[in-house]
């Protein structure tokens, strides 16, 4: 995988072309965005101008507006609050490369061990648009794999395949 | 192969042996502990019982094992607070009758039992309160039992209620208490490992039996040699072993594991992993419906022009089975099995059913039985409660088609 990481940075032209779709996408998502919360907000409070409109990070419900640099009071119960973020190792690469595009609650709602945020990576990779990000990958799915690991809470679990005896069973 | 499809393969193997690792990591050491466990041979047991813990000694019955009509003595599982007497002397081995309601306070010998009452023999079920606590999740404390701490034996004794009504019962009784010559963990000699019972209506049922026999045999020595009591279809900690000792009390019983967490459940429904307080547990009575695939060994690899006979027991506490079904697509089709009578009331009931699979690959078999109330096991667990009691999902098997 990472072999394939290396060839997609080499080919210069490839890369050109993908940066500036996934830019000129970027700004169109930038404008429907701004335009869908200038619509809520006059829904929500009709009464505030928007003019007057000053950033309410928590009314925002973290939503995908990258939130200035905020200082650790920012976090409570082990959540960073612009972002929606558990707070750990890994949570600013996070921000900076995933929530440029989508919600943190796509993460949040989600769980998955190692190989299975490193799938969904190349997946965004391969089809999103999501560039490669280099010594943050590892980084990224650290974070991801230990602050949204798979629950082993079940109401119940699988049968313990692992454990069981197969065999052949000759009937008549 | 091309290079990308060998490194998908590679990481798709990793991913998913990573999902199997994640979950059966505890329970694969777990398992392994028992099998170097089950090397300490049991007296009068088989070493294929599993052995949940030797201290004291508890162990439980694989599925496919408890296939026979009547589960045979060197496979009946252990369920032991204490630790058993080292040595029983038959000839001064004493039944003392007392407590606050009984009339005229008697003692038996074994012989004067034998002697003095009518026999009877009876095919109970005993299965441990704790059967299948293993799943529990949040886990609960205790022996970890999976399936298979039941069985059904042919029990011979005399009915308690002869006995009781022997010494005369007072009107204000309200529970009878067992003693056994079983010691505590810890030695000392004032303190009993267990000691439980049932309320007067279970102690004067019919099948209530005070009994020193089991399939013909004495009772094996872990099972409590030389008597003990034996009421189908209640926990199995209510039917006291090693029994040298009935009072009928005037209240509930109040002796070792009567109270607290033990043999209780909360009287209202919980979340799972609530706190309960002692005073809103209340103490099991009935055992809920189940039943039990005891052929084939869960694993059997078939063919698809196969069809694969599918037997098993049910029971339902003090009440009949009506019905037992069997599923191979996990729930969304039921077909019925066949479903014997008891030989007696509160015995297991044989339930059959032949199945045949219409796809090559892995499947899962369910059964499930259903009881003269209309109450039939979930698929789920059972309402989670703090001691891990009361599961009842249904049993299932792996199957694999070729």
């Amino acid at each position: 995988m990472r072999k394939k990481l290396k060839r997609k940075d080499a080919t210069d032209t490839r890369t050109l072309m993908y940066t500036c779709m996934t830019l000129l996408s970027r700004m169109v998502m930038v404008i429907v965005f701004l335009i869908f919360m200038w619509g809520t907000l006059t829904v929500v409070s009709p009464e505030t101008s928007v003019l007057d409109f000053t950033p309410d990070w928590s009314r925002l419900d973290h939503t995908r507006i990258t939130p200035p640099l905020q200082s650790a009071s920012m976090v409570e119960n082990g959540i960073h609050l612009p972002s929606g973020l558990k707070e750990g190792p890994g949570r600013r690469q996070v921000e900076t490369s995933c929530l440029s595009c989508h919600s943190s609650k796509l993460i949040t709602q989600n769980s998955a061990t190692s190989d299975g945020w490193e799938s969904m990576i190349d997946w965004m990779q391969a089809t999103q648009g999501l560039p490669a990000l280099g010594g943050n990958r590892k980084v990224i799915v650290d974070y991801l794999s230990e602050y949204y690991a798979p629950q082993e809470y079940s109401r119940r679990a699988p049968l313990e395949l692992e454990e069981t005896e197969w065999y052949i069973l000759n009937l008549e | 192969m091309h290079p990308f499809r060998r490194t998908f393969l590679k990481s798709f193997s990793i991913f998913s042996s990573s999902i199997a690792l994640n979950i059966l990591s505890g329970k694969q050491v777990s398992n392994t502990i028992q099998k170097i466990s089950s090397w300490i041979n049991l007296p009068g047991k088989r070493a294929e019982l599993t052995v949940l813990n030797d201290r004291p000694i508890n162990a439980e019955t694989p599925a496919h094992l408890l296939d026979d009509d009547l589960t045979p003595n060197d496979l009946f599982f252990v369920r032991n607070n204490g630790i058993p007497p080292a040595k029983v002397n038959l000839g001064s081995w004493t039944l003392e009758i007392g407590g606050e309601s009984i009339i005229a306070p008697r003692s038996f010998s074994l012989n004067a039992l034998k002697k003095n009452f009518e026999h009877y023999t009876y095919n109970l079920v005993l299965e441990c309160g704790g059967n299948g606590r293993s799943e529990f999740n949040p886990p609960a404390k205790g022996n970890q039992w999976t399936t298979g701490a039941v069985g059904c034996a042919a029990w011979t004794g005399v009915r308690l209620k002869d006995v009781l009504e022997a010494c005369g019962i007072k009107k204000d009784a309200v529970y009878i208490a067992y003693h056994g010559a079983d010691s505590h963990l810890s030695g000392a000699p004032d303190k009993e490992p267990i000691s439980r019972g049932v309320p007067m209506d279970k102690a004067l049922e019919d099948e209530s039996l005070i009994a020193w026999a089991m399939n013909g045999e004495d009772l094996p020595e872990l099972n409590g040699y030389p008597l003990r009591l034996v009421f189908g279809g209640w926990p199995a900690s209510c039917s006291g072993k090693w029994l040298n000792r009935i009072d009928v009390r005037n209240r509930v019983h109040d002796g070792a594991k009567m109270g607290g967490q033990s043999y209780r459940v909360p009287c209202k429904p919980v979340a799972p992993g609530t706190k309960v307080k002692d005073e809103d547990m209340c103490i099991i009575e009935s055992m809920p419906v189940k039943a039990i695939i005891t052929y084939p060994k869960t694993g059997a690899i078939i063919n698809l022009s196969d069809n694969l006979p599918i037997r098993g027991h049910a029971w339902a506490g003090d009440y009949q089975v009506s019905k037992v079904e069997v599923s191979i697509d996990y729930g969304q089709t039921w077909n019925s099995c066949q479903l014997s009578k008891p030989s007696n009331r509160l015995a297991w009931q044989r339930f059959e059913a032949t199945v045949k699979f219409l796809e090559i690959g892995y499947h899962e078999v369910y059964v499930r039985a259903t009881d003269e109330n209309d109450k039939s096991q979930p698929m789920i667990l059972p309402g989670w409660n703090p001691k891990g009691y009361l599961n009842n999902a249904c049993h299932r098997i792996a199957i694999r088609v070729k």
